[in-house]
């Protein structure tokens, strides 16, 4: 896409580009748009909330060092969430952080509790949200990258491919098996309590 | 058609990514057969649990902080010659000299932004972690797919 077009089809595009041209206040807007939609995606990638925050201040902190060099060859949000990716996945690797439990390999991460706890989740959100997270937790790490960004986030295949150095085809099938996983467990959760429920009123 | 393979492409139905033959095909499979359209409803389910997770506060003073910071940062730039604010003759120079210059470029920016420059004693030791050397190649990959798309651009 060239320059011009990104320019007048992303807002964010405009911002960037003004702040590498020294306005400061478009930099702050930037962050005030982004960062809680990071945020949120970095809650999902890595296990402690406060690190996913860590994680939001590096990623602003890369935008704000690159700005002389930022060329708008893709949208701002992709590239925020490809910065975002590699520093979750770079922090996940890091040796001394790493619980016993966890796993160096990929695609075959740790399942992931957050730190923040289920009754909190309830409180925040519907009961079968809170399920989709505990399930989406327990997937891959790349599954749960490419599932977030395409279903929540709305990017593009293309755009996910992007953010995680995916191809296309990789990025489809990623999706795809995380869907079908988290529709699973949800149908097995739900079968669970009616189960339950059927259990307490004998 | 096979459900099977009705069920393969609803996912990246579901996300707008078929082409245009393929979603028609899919589309009226799923008007026609429940046990598929069941299972493209649960499918939808994932992303309406998903959806409904909400937007996550950050501390107050996360702004605030991010430009103390940023104010912290060494100031690597400083000292070598380019000032922060004019950035475009760098582009030009690498225009005019072509794709050698491009590389040396590349060059300069991983060393420009090298975070071991006025680096504290905590932060030198984070350098010197393998993932913050692999962190380095995607920054310095990154700058090298920008050069080459701007020459390829020809412009500045």
């Amino acid at each position: 896409m060239s320059e011009a077009r990104l320019r007048d089809q992303d807002d964010d595009v405009r911002l960037m580009l003004a702040f590498a041209a020294g306005d400061d206040a478009a930099f702050a807007t930037l962050f005030e748009r982004w960062s809680r939609p990071l945020l949120r995606y970095l809650e999902r990638l890595v296990p402690e909330a406060a690190t996913a925050e860590d994680l939001v201040q590096e990623a602003f902190m890369r935008v704000h060092r690159a700005r002389d060099r930022y060329r708008p060859d893709a949208r701002f949000s992709t590239w925020l969430y490809r910065i975002g990716t590699h520093l979750a996945w770079n922090e996940l690797r890091r040796p001394r952080r790493r619980a016993p439990h966890e796993s160096v390999d990929g695609e075959e991460a740790a399942p992931l509790v957050t730190e923040r706890s289920p009754v909190d989740e309830l409180v925040h959100a519907r009961r079968v949200s809170a399920e989709a997270l505990v399930a989406l937790a327990a997937l891959p790490e790349r599954q749960r990258a490419a599932l977030w960004l395409a279903a929540v986030e709305g990017q593009s295949y293309a755009e996910v491919a992007t953010a995680l150095d995916a191809s296309e085809p990789a990025v489809k099938a990623l999706v795809h098996r995380a869907r079908t996983s988290l529709a699973e467990a949800l149908a097995t959760l739900r079968a669970d309590s009616v189960g339950a429920a059927l259990e307490a009123t004998r | 058609m096979s459900c099977a393979r009705i069920r393969d492409d609803l996912s990246a139905w579901l996300d707008g990514e078929l082409p245009v033959a393929r979603a028609a095909a899919v589309a009226a499979h799923v008007d026609t057969c429940a046990a598929c359209r069941a299972h493209s409803n649960a499918l939808r389910g994932v992303d309406q649990a998903l959806g409904a997770v909400s937007l996550p506060e950050l501390r107050p003073d996360a702004l605030a902080e991010l430009r103390r910071r940023v104010a912290a940062e060494p100031q690597a730039r400083s000292g070598r010659g380019a000032p922060r604010r004019a950035p475009a003759p760098r582009w030009r120079y690498a225009l005019g000299v072509g794709a050698a210059a491009a590389a040396a470029l590349v060059l300069y920016f991983v060393t420009a932004t090298d975070p071991l420059d006025g680096a504290t004693p905590e932060e030198l030791t984070l350098a010197l972690d393998l993932d913050t050397v692999e962190d380095l190649e995607v920054i310095a990959n990154l700058e090298l797919l920008e050069a080459l798309v701007a020459l390829e651009a020809g412009r500045g």
